[in-house]
């Protein structure tokens, strides 16, 4: 699905990643930690394609493409989403309207026809049921005056309406009390299916008892220096990352 | 200001002045302000200050008093026009009596340094400069050094005239200078009196506040004679990473009195400035007469990264009162932010303006600023006239401003109601809520403790004189 | 220019019932003078009073300076170099479509603008089959059966003097300011629309308009009266981008609503906003007002400004009868090197009087963008109600966005509100946009829509959905 060779990226001039590699199969779910600043997001905003971060060196490939000379929509195209860790708000653009105008974008990118308003109206209710979201958040503005719960979970949402390939979610679980966390990794299990990957990028431990991953990398100084299964998690969890600065060492 | 103060204020002059006879000045013939800038006397001042005063004598020549077709004197100009021809007197023919009241004029003790000033001149016995380290100085002594030539400009916009006759005609004022890293602790209060009908006084203050320094600077200014020229400049340095705590309060209600205050302030990189403005008019909510203009026009220049200001001013009128207050704000560099309330409350023929701009320069990004205004008309016949302006000339910025006028918030004068609250005690509470925001902005305890004892007895006498009126 | 002169037959017909026709010249000389002003009005057959009205407005123009207080700069204009009559339509500047400038084909297009229109619009000469004698003489049999009196301003002095001495100049009086006066001494056309107590106009007078009027000249005057009870919904300018070589436009428009009427004032004006280095373009200095005269009386303008290189307006409501109501929407693009200084005036006189401003503001490249207004409360207007929102959106760096707002109370009753924001397109959201799977083109088309809803919604239908389309237009590229 997704690999990683060799990633090299800077953001004004400051390498942040340093040769990063990772190879991410069919239906797996990865979960990446590590400190602050040490280039999670970094590597979020890169596989997305954000213009102010840029590649010096190496490659992204999605199903064997390279991505990076993609735009960013067209990386959406190829089935690539982020869910962001501060949702931007858009007032006046209900969220509705801006599913649509992005299910029709990315079914053009594909060269499918355009979804008539009432078979995407069954989508989004379909996917609303699916979520237990509140009806009513789809016809607000895109996250204006949302709670950080409710942006996270409009995260989800349109996670699942636009049905990528991969996703990356970088530090849903931030600012997210315990409740509005179970509600959001629920979310994210039940689109589980085999097949889509995911990228579950946190700081902490706990949003991982939700979502249990498959592969755990710790992420240092722009490089993978440690990878195993879920338990290395816990293991992280207890002993903290400089236990990992003692093991790398 | 009281009646009652306004009369032992003027009489206590008038018996000195007997008691004590002429001094020599006296038989100076009051003259229009052109007049006296025309026998400008500049002897035994230093050459750069005697070059300053012509020079400004010379440009206001040119300039003269704001006229209505000058936007920013639109409203103020009804109450400034004909002042070029009208007569005062720029020395005091009375002697200061030595045992006058400050708390009788309404001035709060605050317990800190003090620098006293009546009708223009520098009161010794009631005021603790300081010279050491840390200055606080009777401006007049201190113009030996030449290098108070550049703090004596004022930059950020051009001068008007009543900045021009400042600085031609100032006489005293005063000087502050905290050197870097240095934290006062005692709290500087500027008391400006002016009792004699018929002066024109012209004070100036320079404050500097070294580099990660700071000061809490309180200015107290009373005006109780009529016909008279308060015009005073304030220059307020901020240097990088110092805070400035600022509270001014204006009081003013005397006969044709006009006080004017310009304060203009620069605030360096990650320079803190904080504001308390109160301007207290009249209390009456009907008046005879001709009556008393308060405008205070504050300046913040926001010149290095990452500083910050915050205004918070109160205006109350009654009676003819004309209160302008005009801020403005200009962020020159990235990364400042400003935050600004104002809140008036107008009774009788009271007219108030509020004039607040903000100005986003070229290339300052990520700059925000934040105004809003708020006004409660109590009477028929009180007016505002509120122009909060944005020009922004850069586009990564968050800017938001709002004013609004009205009554008071009916809903919460019900639910008030139904616990049981009367009616005018409800309106009473919530008016004092509405203004206590502002005080409540004030550090200093005695200070705070002052200001809401004269906003709630403000108020009362206003709500009294409404009660009376039909 | 005899092609011209055939084209002016066909497209001039619709000047048979009622525009002057005995025209001797096609033009006066450049200038002003009375000699002129008399010259045009003896041109025109004007009554006396008209000719009066003229002289009065000229005389008091003399001594008059230009305005300088707006936010906007522009060389100087020399008015007596200025042709200030000329026969009313010029002839063709073009022989076929092919000799059009593609890039304002490009533009008809993505506004799906017909064909025959297009060709009105670039100036090209049209055939027979432009229709719109046959369509506007339908309209008029319509409304004529109504009372409803909508024809040009000369066959309103002609048929109607009475009407016209009646209301001319009562709201926007003859030395209002420097350009209505100029507008008033030599307004050569312009629309007359009368609505009978107790009428409400059946149709939108809108394609109507868009047909007959389109290159009324550029001092142009209109004078909308509602009666008693009268409902009226007026639109006025069109959403192609009209090529007019004219630079000056001062125009004056003036309604008039009485008791328990209500006119509804639409405007998408689309103007030649001059080129990228700033080199060309209308100056768009309008004055618009609107007298509620009766009580329940409500006049809303609702005005979609794009093009220009300088709009100046402020379309502005006199609130005077008793709960009487002013609205004012505004969306103000400036792109390219355009300079916008929009806004209104609310008057509140009567009581009860409610008013309501929605403005936003768009800038792009290097657009200035201000909004100016007045919201003043008069000592009488107990219980006025206003509220005001300001919003501007930036989009690049190199953009202005300013507002001057002035509320003026004199009334303790009064509640007044005022709230405005700026805002940025900003590179989060296009990003967020993006990832998304939406290209940047489409993001801002969204942002914009989004940002100008309140505004658009009080269009007419058809009309929002090309001023929808407008704001595209006008927007794009401008993000790199």
């Amino acid at each position: 699905m997704l690999s990683i060779q060799n990633l090299h990226a800077s953001v004004a001039g400051t390498e942040i990643l340093k040769g990063l590699n990772l190879e991410v199969k069919p239906g797996e779910v990865h979960a990446i930690m590590g400190r602050n600043g040490s280039g999670k997001s970094t590597l979020a905003n890169v596989i997305a394609g954000r213009s102010d971060y840029e590649v010096t060196e190496g490659d992204i490939r999605l199903n064997d493409k390279s991505l990076l000379d993609l735009a960013p929509d067209a990386r959406a195209g190829e089935g690539i989403f982020l869910g962001f860790q501060y949702p931007v708000e858009i007032p006046g653009v209900k969220t509705s309207y801006f599913l649509k105008a992005a299910v029709n974008a990315l079914r053009k990118y594909r060269g499918q026809e355009p979804l008539d308003a009432f078979d995407f109206m069954e989508i989004l209710k379909e996917k609303t049921e699916l979520l237990e979201l509140d009806e009513s958040l789809r016809s607000r503005s895109l996250n204006e005056g949302f709670s950080g719960g409710e942006k996270k979970r409009n995260e989800i949402f349109q996670m699942a309406v636009l049905e990528p390939k991969l996703c990356i979610l970088d530090e849903t679980d931030s600012g997210l009390d315990i409740d509005a966390l179970k509600l959001v990794a629920n979310g994210v299990n039940s689109l589980r299916d085999g097949v889509r990957s995911m990228i579950v990028i946190t700081h902490y431990q706990r949003l991982l008892d939700y979502i249990v991953p498959d592969v755990v990398h710790v992420l240092q100084d722009g490089r993978i220096v440690k990878t195993g299964g879920p338990e290395l998690a816990l293991e992280l969890e207890k002993h903290g990352y400089d236990w990992v600065d003692g093991g790398a060492a | 200001m009281s009646a009652t103060h306004l009369e032992l204020a003027v009489k206590d002059g008038g018996e000195s002045c007997k008691s004590k006879g002429l001094r020599a000045g006296c038989e100076q013939q009051p003259r229009p302000l052109a007049a006296w800038l025309a026998v400008l006397d500049t002897e035994g001042e230093p050459k750069w200050l005697a070059n300053a005063r012509r020079n400004a004598s010379t440009a206001f020549a040119q300039v003269g008093l704001p006229t209505r077709k000058n936007e920013e004197w639109r409203y103020s100009e009804p109450r400034i026009r004909g002042l070029e021809s009208a007569s005062f007197n720029v020395t005091t023919t009375a002697a200061i009596p030595a045992g006058i009241n400050l708390t009788d004029l309404g001035i709060p003790m605050l317990g800190g340094r003090t620098m006293v000033f009546v009708d223009g001149d520098f009161v010794p016995s009631l005021s603790s400069p300081l010279a050491d380290g840390v200055q606080l100085l009777p401006l007049a002594g201190a113009l030996a050094d030449d290098s108070l030539q550049a703090r004596l400009s004022l930059t950020g916009g051009q001068e008007t005239g009543f900045d021009l006759l400042n600085t031609a005609l100032f006489k005293d004022g005063v000087l502050v200078d905290v050197p870097k890293n240095v934290d006062v602790s005692e709290v500087f209060h500027l008391i400006f009196v002016n009792r004699i009908p018929g002066m024109a006084t012209h004070p100036r203050v320079l404050v500097r506040l070294g580099a990660n320094s700071r000061l809490h600077l309180i200015e107290s200014r009373v005006c109780t004679a009529d016909e008279s020229l308060s015009n005073s400049v304030t220059q307020l340095q901020v240097g990088p990473g110092a805070t400035l705590h600022h509270v001014a309060t204006l009081e003013g209600s005397a006969g044709n009195s006009r006080q004017l205050e310009h304060i203009a302030v620069s605030v360096a990189a990650d320079g803190r400035f904080r504001s308390n403005l109160t301007v207290i008019g009249s209390s009456e909510s009907e008046s005879e007469g001709p009556s008393a203009l308060v405008r205070v026009d504050l300046d913040v220049d926001l010149v290095g990264e990452g500083a910050e200001c915050t205004l918070e001013g109160l205006y109350l009128g009654a009676a003819n009162d004309h209160i302008d207050c005009h801020t403005r704000i200009d962020h020159r560099v990235p990364c400042c932010t400003s935050r600004q309330l104002y809140k008036g409350i107008l009774a009788g023929k009271a007219k108030a303006v509020f004039n607040g701009k903000v100005l986003v320069h070229v290339d300052a990004q990520h700059s925000q600023a934040q105004q809003s205004n708020k006004n409660l008309l109590l009477s028929e016949g009180a007016l505002v006239n509120t122009k909060p302006q944005l020009e922004i000339w850069a586009d990564d910025v968050q800017c938001a401003h709002g004013a609004t006028v009205g009554r008071l918030d009916e809903d919460a004068l019900f639910y008030m109601q139904s616990r049981g609250l009367p009616k005018t005690e409800a309106r009473k509470l919530l008016r004092v809520a509405f203004a206590n925001e502002i005080c409540s902005g004030v550090r200093s305890n005695p200070m705070r403790a002052h200001l809401e004892e004269v906003l709630a007895s403000w108020l009362s006498r206003v709500d009294a004189s409404l009660a009376v009126t039909p | 220019m005899a092609t011209g002169t055939e084209i002016e037959e066909i497209v001039g017909k619709d000047y048979q019932y009622g525009f002057v026709t005995d025209i001797e010249v096609d033009t006066v000389e450049a200038g002003l003078n009375e000699d002129i002003i008399r010259q045009i009005s003896a041109i025109k057959g004007e009554p006396v009073f008209l000719l009066e009205f003229r002289l009065a407005a000229y005389r008091k123009w003399l001594t008059m300076t230009e305005p300088n207080w707006q936010n906007v700069r522009y060389t100087p204009i020399d008015y007596q170099s200025i042709v200030y009559y000329s026969a009313p339509r010029s002839g063709p500047k073009y022989q076929s479509m092919d000799e059009v400038d593609p890039k304002l084909l490009e533009t008809f297009a993505k506004l799906g603008i017909p064909l025959n229109e297009q060709r009105a619009l670039a100036g090209v000469a049209v055939d027979a089959v432009f229709d719109s004698v046959s369509v506007a003489t339908t309209y008029k049999g319509e409304l004529n059966k109504l009372g409803i009196i909508f024809c040009s301003f000369s066959e309103a002095v002609r048929e109607h003097p009475e009407l016209v001495k009646k209301y001319l100049g009562s709201v926007v009086p003859v030395a209002d300011n420097y350009f209505a006066a100029l507008n008033a001494a030599v307004f050569t056309d312009g629309s007359f629309c009368y609505i009978p107590k107790g009428v409400r106009c059946p149709m939108e007078l809108s394609t109507y308009f868009r047909i007959n009027a389109a290159n009324t000249g550029q001092f142009e005057r209109t004078l909308l009266i509602a009666d008693e009870g009268a409902t009226v919904s007026y639109l006025e300018g069109c959403t192609a981008p009209q090529r007019d070589e004219n630079q000056l436009h001062a125009a004056v428009v003036e309604l008039i609503a009485h008791k328990d009427a209500t006119i509804k004032y639409s405007t998408v004006q689309n103007w030649y906003p001059g080129d990228e280095n700033g080199k060309g373009g209308i100056y768009n200095f309008v004055t618009k007002r609107g007298l509620c005269e009766g009580e329940r009386s409500k006049i809303s303008w609702t005005q979609v400004e794009t093009g220009s290189a300088i709009t100046w307006k402020y379309p502005s409501c006199i609130l005077k009868g008793d709960s009487s109501v002013g609205e004012f929407y505004s969306v103000a693009v400036t792109s390219l090197k355009q300079q916008a200084d929009t806004g209104t005036k609310m008057i509140h006189i009567g009581k009860n009087t409610k008013s309501t401003i929605i403005s936003k503001g768009i800038s792009a490249r290097q657009g200035q963008n201000s909004y100016r207004g007045l919201v003043k409360i008069s000592k009488k207007a107990d219980h006025a109600r206003n509220f005001s929102q300001c919003d501007s959106l930036l989009i690049g760096s190199e953009c202005g966005a300013h507002t001057f707002p002035y509320l003026e109370i004199q009334n303790p009753t009064a509640i007044v509100e005022h709230e405005a924001s700026t805002t940025k397109i900003g590179e989060d959201q296009l990003f967020y946009c993006a990832q998304r799977g939406i290209s940047a083109e489409d993001a801002i088309s969204m942002i914009v829509n989004g940002f100008c809803k309140d505004v658009l919604r009080e269009l007419p239908m058809e009309f929002a959905v090309e001023a929808q389309k407008l704001l595209g237009v006008t927007l794009e590229g401008s993000v790199g």
